[in-house]
């Protein structure tokens, strides 16, 4: 297969994937202080991806009542 | 030597070039341009003072701005999102029973490739297979194969499915509608025989079934450019149904429907054109002169007149020869310069024989088509499809390719050889 074409289906099967299974790429940069080795294993750290999975569902429900304290107010 | 001798030679030469790889196949072509050029015009064939003219007078200006223009469109259509939006939309109705969607998926490999090159089609259906395979967890590397088999059997359904199909009708003034109506039920016809068999091989996953929920307007950016895709798209197809009371060249609906997406479409024209295959535009017009160089060094007709002597005996079965010299050809060498060579050779035959070149052509275009799919190299889908298994880390080789695909595109040739005979015996 070509590069060409290689970019190609590349780029339909991450629009595809969002749309079956959405999902955000997020850049973090180094925080100060930490470990650089051990900062770029958390990509391939399962338990790492679920925790901020979690922290997510968190933030966005905090935002919700945010806003609904917003609309009362 | 002589002039035959010395093109039979070029022509000889650059099938290696092509078979071996040792250059990309428009390369290839342009070096044998070159050659015949040369030769041409040291044998006489060619004037060097009106050289360009006879050159440009050997090339069928109406297939190759088909071609454009359809590489064009397609292109331009599928960046809106409506091939994608169109299997999610599939895939949403039928729920999650992998099984019923993978067998969408492999029927709509054949809808796709009708009107998008093999390539394309296989690419947007590839990826949506793997990432459907992913979210069931399941190997989707028999359905690949599968869908890769099937892109040349859409190629058999319109006029435009293919560049063989564009190079016969041209040479044998078949319509879009007669196209149409004598290949469609093949196509149909093979379907029905070779998805039976697929659903058995890929019957293991009838149990599978997951819970998807798939929004198919995520893959589309612009509705506005996707409204306007589907109008210009449809307005193309209709241009192409009507072409024999519009009375206007194929090529020029084909480049004004490419036109009007680039105007109304509104997306960035140099990045639609750097997508457009110009290899393959290339090859067709460096195949346009270098077998215009074999029919003047009269190769072509010693040729013919030797297989015409050889059919006289049962000119009845040159068709279904014809289907298998392409089919066979074409599992190794590219079906554009087999199709090119092959449709002269038919005319010439057709005279002393006493068949029509219209039935011996249907062999040509069945052969071409289905026989890529012989080998895993002989059509540019298969190795689309390889290079897609191989990225998900399955390594499919010739052998798996022989024990999966083979089977199946055997039959399929065999069923275009019975239909072959059957159109022969009703006309």
């Amino acid at each position: 297969m070509t590069e060409r074409a290689s970019d190609k289906f590349d780029d339909i099967k991450s629009k595809i994937e969002k749309s079956i299974n959405p999902y955000i790429t997020l850049r973090i940069d180094l925080p100060a202080g930490v470990n650089k080795e051990n900062f770029l294993k958390l990509v391939y750290n399962q338990e790492f991806k679920d925790a901020i999975k979690e922290y997510v569902k968190k933030w966005l429900e905090s935002q919700k009542d945010i806003d609904t304290i917003k609309i009362e107010q | 030597m002589n002039v035959s001798t010395v093109f039979s030679l070029i022509f000889v030469l650059i099938l290696i070039f092509l078979v071996t790889e040792r250059y990309h196949r428009s390369v290839a072509a342009l070096l044998g341009v070159l050659l015949t050029i040369v030769y041409g015009v040291i044998y006489g064939l060619f004037s060097s003072q009106n050289l360009l003219h006879e050159l440009a007078s050997l090339i069928d200006p109406n297939t190759v701005l088909l071609v454009v223009g359809v590489m064009i469109l397609a292109e331009a259509v599928a960046r809106t999102g409506l091939f994608e939006f169109a299997a999610l939309s599939i895939a949403k109705i039928i729920g999650g029973d992998f099984r019923r969607i993978s067998l969408s998926f492999i029927l709509l490999t054949v809808v796709f490739s009708t009107f998008l090159s093999n390539i394309t089609s296989m690419i947007i259906i590839g990826a949506l297979t793997i990432s459907l395979a992913k979210q069931f967890e399941v190997d989707p590397t028999d359905i690949i194969l599968s869908e890769a088999v099937m892109t040349n059997v859409g190629g058999l359904i319109l006029l435009i499915s293919s560049i063989p199909n564009l190079i016969v009708s041209a040479h044998t003034q078949i319509g879009f509608t007669e196209f149409f109506k004598t290949s469609f039920p093949l196509a149909v016809l093979i379907s029905l025989v070779t998805i039976p068999i697929i659903y058995r091989k890929i019957f293991h996953y009838c149990t599978i079934e997951h819970e998807i929920d798939v929004d198919p307007w995520t893959v589309v950016d612009d509705r506005g450019l996707f409204y306007r895709a589907v109008f210009v798209f449809m307005c193309v197809i209709l241009g192409f149904i009507f072409i024999d009371y519009l009375k206007i060249p194929i090529g020029l609906i084909s480049i004004g429907g490419a036109i009007a997406m680039l105007v109304l479409g509104g997306q960035e024209p140099e990045s639609i054109y750097s997508e457009v295959d110009w290899g393959t535009v290339f090859f067709l017009i460096s195949f346009y002169i270098i077998v215009g160089g074999l029919e003047k060094s009269e190769v072509l007709n010693i040729f013919s007149e030797n297989v015409a002597h050889l059919l006289s005996f049962r000119p009845d079965l040159a068709s279904v020869l014809n289907i298998w010299v392409c089919g066979l050809s074409s599992a190794f060498v590219d079906n554009i310069p087999i199709t090119m060579t092959l449709i002269p050779v038919m005319e010439i035959i057709s005279g002393i024989i006493g068949v029509s070149v219209k039935s011996l052509s249907w062999g040509i275009i069945y052969g071409a088509n289905l026989g890529g799919n012989l080998t895993p190299i002989g059509s540019p889908s298969n190795i689309i499809a390889l290079g897609i298994l191989k990225k998900e880390g399955k390594n499919v080789g010739w052998n798996k390719w022989f024990e999966y695909c083979l089977p199946l595109v055997l039959m399929q040739l065999f069923i275009a050889t019975a239909y072959v005979v059957f159109l022969s015996v009703i006309s």
